[in-house]
C-alpha cells in the first residue's frame, strides 16, 4: 500500500525507481557483454585447433618481444620474476628488469643470482623517465638487461624500460605475477594474425591462490579457502573476463591490465608512453590510445585473449583487499576524468558512446549511486512510501540479478574456456556467486565511494601514493601461502 | 499530489515484477543448461581421449616397426574398432606432425586407404567455413597430393582462415604445383594480413627459392609486395639471391634498399661487400644501418676503414650497428673500434664503450655458471 | 649385454613416447626428462652413454644443458644430439659450437633418429 504523503515521499519514490533503473541497466549491460564474450569465447576456441603455437620458429620474421619488469622492493621475488621470465618458451626476446629506486636489496640479490655487471649504454629517451644511474647486462643470460633507475613510480619505470627496448612488441608484466611459459606464444598470435592494427593485447590473469605451483609453473588448478580469495576469483571472472571480453569484440576495451599487457613498440611510442602523474597508468595509456587513434582515424584495434597468461595473489586481509580496490578506484577516476572529451563524442565510436559511458556511471558514479539506493530503499520502507512488493523487486534486480550475471561469468569459464577442470570447483564457484553479490559487493561499494571522496579531498597528497608497493597484496608472509 | 503517483507507481510494480520475474526464469535455464552441457561434455571428451590412448600404442608400435604401407594399413584397419573412426584419425594427427621420411610415408598411405583424405577433400569442396578451414589443415598434415588442386581452388575464398589453412597446406605438401600456387597468391591482388604467410613458404625453402627469385628478377609487382619477396629470400638464407638482391639495393625506394641491405647480410653471399660499403653513405638512416649490420655479418673485412667512419654518423642506430659490426670483424676490426674510444663526439665514445663493455661481459660469461 | 644408456630430454609427451619407443625397440635403454634442470640431473646421475637434447624446453633449454655437461668433467664426453624446431643455422651452429655431436630437425623420422644414435655411439658399443 502506498502512502506517501508531501514532497520528500515523491522524492524518495522517485529516487527509488531512479535507483531500480540503474541496477537493472548495469546488470543487462553486463548481460549484453557476457554474450559479446560467450561468442567471442567460441571462436577463439575454435580457431585455436587450427594454429600449431609451436610453429613460430625462430625466423627473422617473428617479431621479437621485450619483456618489462619494473620493480620497487621486490628483494623476496623478484629473482624468481626474472628467471620465470628468461624461461618462456619464445624464438626471440629480451628480458627488461628496471629498478625504481628500491630502498631494499633488490639489485643484490639480481647481481649475486645472475653475476651482472655494469656496463655503459647509451640511451635515447623517446619517452620521459628518470634518470638512469646504471645498466648492467648478465654473464650468464645474454638477453637480461637490468636498469638502475632513480626513483619515479611505476609509469616512470615502465617508460625506462621502454627506451631500452630493442624488441618490435613490449610486454609489461608485475614483479610478482606468474607468467605461463606459453605466455609470448599466445599474447603475440594477435599481432601477427592483423599485425597492420594490433595496437595492445591484453590476456587474462587468474587468481592464484589456492592453485598448486611446482617449479614457476601452474600445475594444478584448484580453489582456495576463505572468503575474500574465492569472492574475488569469482569477481575477475565476471568483470575482468567476461567484461572485457565484451568489450574488446567491439574495440572499447578500457584497459588492458598492466600485470600482464603486451603493445605495439612504435604505438606506445607514438602515443608517447605512460603518463607518470597518475595512479592507474595502465588504464590511462589505453584510453589514450583509443583517444590518438580514433582521431587521427587510423585503423587499429585493442585485443583481449581469453587464454590465461598470467597469474597474480590476490590479497586475503581485508584490509590489503580495500587499499587495493581504493587505489584501483582512485586509478580509474584520474583516467576517466583526464579523456572526459570521449564521453558520449561520437568521433570516439564504441569506446566514447559505449564503454567510456559505462565506465563513468556504473564504475565511477555507480558505488554512489548505490549507496545512496540502500539508504533510501531503507528510508522508503521505514516511512512506507513503497509496499513490501517492491523491497522485493528491489533486491531481486540489486542482488538476484547480480548473482545471475555472476553466474554466467562462471558459465563463461566452466563451458567456453573450461580452465577449471574439477566439476566440483563450478558447484564452489556457484556458491560464491551468492556471497559476492550479498555482502562483498557492499563492502566494495563503501571502498569505492570513499575512494570517490577522497580523491576530491586528499588529491594534493598524491606524492605520498608513490612509495606504495605495485601491486594491491604486500609480498609474504601476509599472502596466503601457495603449495 | 503525492497520491495521483501512487497508482501508477504501483501498476509499474506489478509489470515490473513480472517481467523480472520471466528474465529470471530464462536466465536461470541458460546457466544450468550450459552447465548440463559442459557435464555432458567433459564426459564425452574423458571417453574420446581414453579410446585415442588405447589406439595410441598401437599406431606407435605401426610406426616404429613396420615399413610397409600396405601391412600397416591392414593392421590399423583390422586391430582399430571401425566405431573408433575418428578417434584414430586424431592418434594419426598427432603422429602425422611428428614425423617425416619413411614413417610420414606409412602415414599417409593411412589416410588414403582409410577415407580420411576423401572426408576432408569432401569439406574442402562442400563444408561451412570452419570444416573447411580445419580440413585443409588436416590435409596438409596427411601431405595428400591429390588434395592439392582442391586447396589450390580454396585460396580464393573469403574467410581468411580458410585462405591460410589453404597456405599452410599447400607448403606442407610441396609438390610443384603447391608451390606454384602459394606464389601465385603471395604475389597475387590479395593479400591476407597474416605476417605468418611468410612463416608458411620457410616450409619449403629450396623450392620456393628460385620462384622468389624470379618474381625479384622480374620486378613487376608492387612496390609493397616486392619488399615481401625480398624480406622473405632474406628469411630463406637464399644465397643465390644476393645477385637480384644487390639490384634493389640501388632501387630508388627507400624501404626497399634497406630490406634489400639487410636481406644481403642474411643470404650470406659475401660478393655483396662492396656494393654495401657504398651503402654506408646512403642517405636513408635505415639502408645504412642495415648496410653495416649487413657488412658485420657477412664478415668482410675490407669494409673496416667504412665502419670506422660510420661511427661518426649523425644516427644513434648507425652508430650501433657499426660498433657491432666492427666486434664480428677480428683483431683488426676490434682495434679500429678500440681506437675510437678516444673519439671528439661524446655519443660516439658512449657507443663504443658500450659495445666493448658489453662484449667483455659475454665473454666473461663461463659454460656451466651455476644458476640461481 | 648391458644396454646402451640414453637420456631424452624433450618436454613434448608424444615425441617423447615415440622416440623412448623407437630406441628401446633397437635395444637400447631411454630415460626422459621433461625440462632442462630435470635433464641436467639425470645425466649427471646416470652418465648416459649419449643424449637427445631438444631445445625449446621449459626452465632450462637444450643449450643450457649442453653446455652444464660440457663443464663437468664426469659429463662432458658424452656425445649429445640436438632436435630443433627448425634449421635455422643460428640453433644448428650454436649446437655444434657448444660441443654437439648431431642434430636433427622436426619433425623427424624416428628410424633416422636411430641410426644416427648408432653412428655417434661408434667407440661406445660394447
Amino acid at each position: 500500500m502506498m502512502k506517501a504523503n508531501d514532497y520528500w515521499g515523491v522524492v524518495i519514490i522517485t529516487i527509488n525507481f531512479l535507483v531500480f533503473g540503474y541496477f537493472v541497466a548495469i546488470n543487462t549491460t553486463y548481460l549484453a557483454l557476457f554474450i559479446a564474450a560467450f561468442v567471442s569465447a567460441g571462436r577463439y576456441v575454435a580457431r585455436k585447433r587450427l594454429v600449431d603455437l609451436d610453429e613460430l620458429f625462430r625466423s627473422p620474421l617473428t617479431p621479437k618481444v621485450s619483456v618489462i619488469i619494473p620493480a620497487y622492493n621486490e628483494e623476496t621475488g623478484i629473482v624468481e620474476s626474472v628467471r620465470a621470465a628468461l624461461m618462456l618458451k619464445y624464438p626471440r626476446f629480451e628480458v627488461i628488469a628496471v629498478n625504481d629506486g628500491s630502498t631494499d636489496s633488490t639489485i643484490a640479490e639480481l647481481v649475486r643470482a645472475y653475476d651482472l655487471r655494469q656496463v655503459t649504454k647509451v640511451v635515447e629517451r623517446p619517452v620521459p623517465c628518470a634518470d638512469i644511474v646504471g645498466v648492467y647486462i648478465s654473464t650468464v643470460y645474454d638477453n637480461l638487461i637490468f636498469i638502475d633507475k632513480e626513483h619515479g613510480g611505476k609509469a616512470d619505470t615502465l617508460n625506462a624500460g621502454i627506451n631500452v627496448s630493442t624488441g618490435d612488441i613490449i610486454v609489461t608484466v608485475d614483479a610478482d605475477s606468474l607468467i605461463e611459459p606459453d605466455a609470448l606464444l599466445k599474447i603475440a598470435r594477435p599481432f601477427l594474425e592483423k599485425p597492420e592494427e594490433t595496437v595492445a593485447v591484453g590476456g587474462v590473469v587468474r587468481v592464484v591462490n589456492g592453485c598448486t605451483v611446482t617449479a614457476g609453473n601452474v600445475t594444478d588448478v584448484r580453489l582456495p579457502h576463505g572468503f575474500w580469495a574465492n569472492v574475488q576469483i569469482v569477481e575477475y571472472l565476471r568483470a575482468f573476463l567476461g567484461a572485457r571480453m565484451g568489450w574488446s569484440t567491439m574495440n572499447a576495451l578500457l584497459v588492458v591490465p598492466g600485470a600482464f599487457g603486451a603493445f605495439d613498440r612504435d604505438a606506445l611510442l607514438e602515443v608517447g608512453g605512460y603518463r607518470r602523474d597518475t595512479v592507474g597508468e595502465d588504464m590511462e595509456l589505453i584510453m589514450r590510445m583509443h583517444q590518438y587513434f580514433r582521431k587521427t582515424g587510423r585503423k587499429y584495434h585493442i585485443w583481449f585473449i581469453p587464454d590465461p597468461v598470467c597469474w597474480t595473489q590476490v590479497p586475503v586481509k581485508i584490509k590489503q583487499v580495500a587499499s587495493q580496490r581504493d587505489r584501483w578506484q582512485r586509478g580509474m577516476i584520474e583516467s576517466l576524468r583526464a579523456h572526459e572529451t570521449m564521453l558520449f563524442n561520437p568521433v570516439y565510436g564504441t569506446v566514447g558512446m559505449l564503454s567510456m559511458p559505462f565506465y563513468f556511471f556504473f564504475e565511477m558514479l555507480g558505488p554512489v549511486v548505490e549507496l545512496l539506493g540502500y539508504a533510501v530503499i531503507v528510508l522508503a520502507q521505514a516511512f512506507g512510501f513503497l509496499g513490501l512488493k517492491f523491497l522485493w523487486l528491489f533486491l531481486s534486480v540489486a542482488v538476484l540479478y547480480g548473482i545471475i550475471v555472476s553466474l554466467l561469468g562462471i558459465a563463461l569459464e566452466g563451458v567456453a574456456l573450461q580452465h577449471f577442470p574439477r566439476v566440483r570447483s563450478l558447484a564452489k564457484m556457484t556458491f560464491y556467486a551468492v556471497l559476492e553479490n550479498l555482502g562483498y559487493r557492499q563492502v566494495n561499494t563503501w571502498w569505492r565511494t570513499k575512494a570517490y571522496v577522497t580523491y576530491y579531498t586528499r588529491k594534493t597528497k598524491w606524492g605520498d601514493m608513490e612509495r606504495q608497493a605495485y601491486s594491491g597484496a604486500s609480498p609474504s608472509p601476509d599472502k596466503e601461502p601457495i603449495a | 499530489m503525492a497520491a495521483t503517483l501512487a497508482l501508477p507507481a504501483a501498476h509499474l510494480v506489478e509489470v515490473l515484477s513480472l517481467s523480472i520475474v520471466v528474465l529470471f526464469v530464462l536466465l536461470i535455464g541458460v546457466f544450468a543448461s550450459l552447465l548440463i552441457m559442459r557435464l555432458v561434455l567433459s564426459r564425452r571428451e574423458a571417453r574420446f581421449e581414453a579410446i585415442k590412448e588405447s589406439i595410441r600404442p598401437l599406431i606407435r608400435d605401426l610406426l616404429t616397426s613396420e615399413p610397409d604401407p600396405r601391412n600397416a594399413e591392414w593392421k590399423v584397419e583390422h586391430l582399430v574398432p571401425a566405431a573408433d573412426y575418428h578417434e584414430l584419425e586424431q592418434v594419426l594427427l598427432e603422429n602425422a606432425r611428428m614425423v617425416k621420411g619413411p614413417e610420414s610415408d606409412v602415414l599417409t598411405y593411412i589416410f588414403e586407404k582409410m577415407g580420411y583424405v576423401d572426408e576432408d577433400i569432401r569439406n574442402v569442396r562442400y563444408g561451412r567455413d570452419f570444416k573447411k578451414a580445419e580440413s585443409a589443415f588436416h590435409l596438409g598434415v596427411m601431405r595428400s597430393t591429390r588434395s592439392v588442386p582442391f586447396l589450390l581452388r580454396i585460396l580464393s575464398e573469403p574467410d581468411e582462415r580458410v585462405v591460410f589453412s589453404a597456405l599452410n597446406a599447400l607448403a606442407h605438401i610441396g609438390t610443384p604445383e603447391a608451390v606454384d600456387g602459394v606464389m601465385d597468391f603471395i604475389t597475387g591482388e590479395r593479400r591476407i594480413q597474416s605476417s605468418r604467410v611468410g612463416e608458411v613458404v620457410l616450409e619449403q625453402k629450396k623450392a620456393f627459392a628460385p620462384l622468389i627469385r624470379g618474381q625479384l628478377v622480374e620486378g613487376t609487382l608492387p612496390p609493397e609486395r616486392l619488399g615481401f619477396l625480398i624480406d622473405l629470400s632474406g628469411a630463406i638464407r637464399d644465397v643465390q639471391a644476393g645477385p637480384v638482391l644487390l639490384g634493389y639495393l640501388a632501387s630508388p625506394d627507400d624501404a626497399l634498399r634497406s630490406r634489400a641491405a639487410r636481406s644481403l647480410g642474411l643470404s650470406g653471399d659475401v660478393g655483396s661487400c662492396e656494393a654495401l660499403m657504398a651503402s654506408l653513405v646512403d642517405h636513408s638512416a635505415d639502408v645504412r644501418a642495415e648496410s653495416a649490420e649487413s657488412l658485420g655479418q657477412l664478415s668482410c673485412t675490407d669494409a673496416i676503414d667504412g665502419l670506422t667512419r660510420a661511427l661518426s654518423d649523425p644516427q644513434l642506430r648507425v652508430k650501433m650497428s657499426a660498433a657491432v659490426a666492427l666486434t664480428k670483424l677480428g683483431d683488426e676490426g676490434h682495434l679500429a673500434l678500440t681506437r675510437r674510444l678516444a673519439a671528439t663526439e661524446e655519443q660516439e665514445r658512449g657507443v663504443v664503450a658500450e659495445v666493448l663493455g658489453a662484449e667483455d661481459v659475454r665473454m666473461k660469461g663461463m659454460p656451466g655458471v651455476s644458476r640461481a | 649385454m648391458e644396454k646402451i644408456l640414453i637420456v631424452l630430454a624433450e618436454d613434448d609427451h608424444q615425441i617423447a613416447s615415440l622416440v623412448r619407443f623407437k630406441l628401446e625397440k633397437d635395444g637400447y635403454a631411454v630415460h626422459v626428462a621433461e625440462n632442462g634442470r630435470d635433464a641436467v640431473d639425470l645425466i649427471r646421475q646416470m652418465i648416459p652413454d649419449i643424449v637427445i637434447l631438444d631445445v625449446m624446453m621449459p626452465v632450462m633449454d637444450g643449450f643450457d644443458v649442453l653446455r652444464q655437461i660440457k663443464s663437468s668433467d664426469a659429463t662432458s664426453g658424452i656425445p649429445a644430439i640436438m632436435l630443433t624446431a627448425r634449421e635455422m643455422e643460428e640453433d644448428v651452429l650454436k649446437g655444434f659450437d657448444l660441443g654437439a655431436v648431431d642434430y636433427m630437425t622436426k619433425p623427424f623420422s624416428p628410424s633416422e633418429l636411430s641410426a644416427r644414435v648408432r653412428v655417434n655411439l661408434n667407440g661406445k658399443l660394447r
